[in-house]
C-alpha cells in the first residue's frame, strides 16, 4: 500500500521568457511508509514543481525520483494529488468528480462503494448531486481530497491545499486531514507556507530556501498526534521553524 | 442542500406570473398590434396592400389557406432540418478535429477561415448551378450557414479549455477520447449551444431567402407567391408562421441549453432585474 519515497534532485532548470532560470538545486530526502512530510518554503522556491515532478508531469530535470521500487517516468495512478485550487470539473456532480478518478476499465460496482465510503469519511454525504459551483471552498477541497484517495493511492501529494480557505476552516480542514491520514495511512507529501500546518501534521518538516530551491534544515516532530496547538512543545518548535524559514 | 438544488432547478424553471410581470411583457406586443390594426382600419396605410391584424388572424384560422399551408410547413421544416443538422454536425467534427490537433488545423483551418467570410446568401447562385432548385441546393445553402457557425465556436471552446482540468485529466491517465468526452468538449459546450442558436436563425434566414429566390413551394415562396399574387393577409399570415415556427425551434434550443449547462454559475444565477 503505501510506499517510500526517495527524492534525489541535481538541478532542475526552467525557461522563463527567454531567460533559463535555476530553480532547484540538491534536494535529496526521504518519505518513509506511512510518514507525512510537509515541505515548507516562501512563494516561487520551487515547491509545487517538486510535486510536479513527482507527479511525472515534467521530466526534465537531472536525477531521479523513486516510489517503492521504480522510478517515477510520467503520471500514474499510484499518486494522489490534491491541488491548490480545487480542479473539481465543473459539469461534473461532487459523485462524478470522484469517479472521473477511477479508471474506466475495472471493478465499477466495487469503485462505487468504495467512492460511498470516502464520501462518508470526507463528510460529503448528501452532497453526492451537488454541482462544484454549489460547494463552499472548505466541501470543495473535501471532494478533491476524496478523487485523490479514491484509487488508494500509494503517496498522497498535497499542494497547498488549504491556503485559499479562511483559518477557522482551515484548521477544521487539518484536523479532518489528519483523521484521514491516521485512517488510510497514506504516505504523504505536503507542500506549505504554512509553519503551522506543517507543525500540527507532519512527522518531517522540510524548509527549503528560494531561488535556486535547496533544503535550508529538516525538523523532526516528534509529538503525539492530535496535537494541541497551544502545548508548549508545539509553540517551541513553531518557533524554531519560524526562525529557519525567515532567517 | 434543498436549497442547493433549487438553485440549479432555479434557471430552468423560473417562471413568475405576477400581474405586473404580465403586464411588462404584454405592453409592447399588444400596442404595436393596436396601432397597426387602426392605421389599416382608418386608411393611414393601403389595405390593398397591407392587411390588418385581424383580416391576418382570419386568414390563419381559414381552412382553405391551413390545408395549403400544412404542406409549405412540412417541406420548409424538412429543408431547415436537414440543412440545420448536416451543417452543425460536419462544423462541430471539423471544428474537434481543428481545435485538438495542430495537424489537424494546418489541414482544414486556412481552407475554412478563407471561405466563411463569403456571406452565404453570396453561394446561392453557385448552389443553384450545381445543386438545381429543389430541395437539395436549399439544404446546402443552409448547411454551408451553420458550418460556420458551430466550427468557429467548437475549435475556440476546445483550445480555450482551462489547462488546469486537461491537467488532471492527464493525472489520471484519462485516455485521448476519454479527454475529448469528459474535459474538452464539455468545457466548449456553453459557446457551441448558443452558436446553435445563432446558427438556428441564420438558417431560417437562409431557407426563407433561398425559397424566395427559387421554389415552387415552402414558406419563403409562400410569401413571395402572396405579395404576386395581391394577397396581403397571406403575405403577412406566412411571416407570422415563420415568425412562430423561429421562435419554437428557438426556445426547444434555449430549453435544451439550459438544461445542460446547469452547472455553471454566472449572473443569471443572480440576476433579478
Amino acid at each position: 500500500m503505501s510506499k517510500v519515497l526517495e527524492i534525489d534532485i541535481e538541478r532542475k532548470d526552467m525557461n522563463l521568457n527567454g531567460a533559463r532560470l535555476h530553480i532547484l538545486g540538491d534536494i535529496r530526502f526521504t518519505v518513509q511508509a506511512g510518514e507525512f512530510v510537509a515541505l515548507l518554503g516562501p512563494s516561487g522556491c520551487g515547491k509545487t514543481t517538486i510535486l510536479r515532478l513527482v507527479l511525472g508531469l515534467d521530466d526534465d530535470y537531472r536525477g531521479e525520483i523513486r516510489l517503492g521500487n521504480s522510478a517515477i517516468t510520467g503520471p500514474g495512478l499510484d499518486r494522489g494529488i490534491v491541488f491548490q485550487e480545487t480542479r473539481l470539473i465543473p459539469w461534473m456532480t461532487v459523485r462524478e468528480n470522484i469517479e472521473f478518478a477511477v479508471p474506466e476499465k475495472g471493478d465499477r460496482e466495487s469503485a462505487r462503494k468504495h467512492v460511498d465510503t470516502l464520501l462518508s469519511i470526507t463528510g460529503l454525504k448528501g452532497f453526492e448531486k451537488a454541482w462544484p459551483k454549489q460547494l463552499s471552498g472548505g466541501m470543495a477541497q473535501r471532494v478533491a481530497l476524496a478523487r485523490a484517495l479514491v484509487n488508494v493511492p500509494d503517496l498522497l501529494l498535497l499542494d497547498e491545499p488549504f491556503s485559499a480557505l479562511d483559518s477557522h476552516t482551515r484548521m477544521t480542514m487539518q484536523e479532518e486531514l489528519l483523521r484521514v491520514f491516521e485512517r488510510e495511512g497514506t504516505t504523504t507529501l505536503m507542500v506549505t507556507h504554512d509553519v503551522d500546518e506543517a507543525v500540527f501534521l507532519s512527522d518531517k518538516i522540510i524548509v527549503l530556501t528560494r531561488q535556486p530551491g535547496r533544503i535550508h534544515s529538516t525538523f523532526p516532530v516528534n509529538l503525539d498526534k492530535p496535537r494541541k496547538r497551544t502545548d508548549p512543545a508545539f509553540v517551541e518548535l513553531r518557533t524554531a521553524v519560524l526562525e529557519a524559514f525567515y532567517g | 442542500m434543498a436549497a442547493a438544488i433549487d438553485q440549479t432547478r432555479r434557471g430552468w424553471s423560473k417562471v413568475r406570473y405576477s400581474p405586473s410581470t404580465v403586464l411588462q411583457v404584454l405592453a409592447a406586443p399588444v400596442l404595436l398590434l393596436l396601432c397597426w390594426e387602426l392605421a389599416v382600419r382608418l386608411d393611414f396605410l393601403p389595405q390593398t396592400l397591407i392587411a390588418s391584424p385581424s383580416q391576418v388572424a382570419a386568414t390563419l384560422l381559414s381552412s382553405t389557406f391551413a390545408l395549403g399551408l400544412f404542406t409549405h410547413i412540412s417541406v420548409s421544416l424538412l429543408r431547415l432540418l436537414a440543412g440545420f443538422m448536416i451543417g452543425t454536425l460536419l462544423g462541430v467534427t471539423f471544428g474537434t478535429i481543428v481545435g485538438l490537433s495542430r495537424v489537424g488545423a494546418r489541414l482544414f483551418e486556412p481552407t475554412i477561415l478563407s471561405l466563411i467570410p463569403i456571406p452565404p446568401i453570396a453561394w446561392i447562385p453557385l448552389l443553384i448551378i450545381l445543386l438545381g432548385i429543389g430541395d437539395e441546393s436549399k439544404v446546402a445553402l443552409i448547411s454551408v450557414g451553420s458550418f460556420s457557425i458551430l466550427f468557429i465556436h467548437t475549435s475556440y471552446g476546445i483550445r480555450a479549455t482551462d489547462k488546469n482540468l486537461v491537467e488532471v485529466a492527464n493525472v489520471l491517465g484519462k485516455s485521448n477520447m476519454s479527454k475529448l468526452r469528459r474535459i474538452l468538449l464539455p468545457s466548449a459546450l456553453p459557446g457551441m449551444l448558443s452558436s446553435l442558436r445563432v446558427a438556428m436563425a441564420m438558417s431560417w434566414t437562409l431557407l426563407i431567402a433561398s425559397e424566395v429566390i427559387a421554389s415552387s413551394k415552402g414558406l419563403g415562396w409562400l410569401i413571395w407567391s402572396a405579395r404576386n399574387f395581391s394577397r396581403p393577409d397571406e403575405m403577412i399570415a406566412g411571416m407570422v408562421v415563420v415568425g412562430i415556427l423561429g421562435k419554437t425551434t428557438d426556445w426547444l434550443l434555449v430549453l435544451a441549453e439550459r438544461y445542460l449547462t446547469r452547472w455553471r454559475a454566472t449572473y443569471s444565477d443572480i440576476a433579478d432585474v
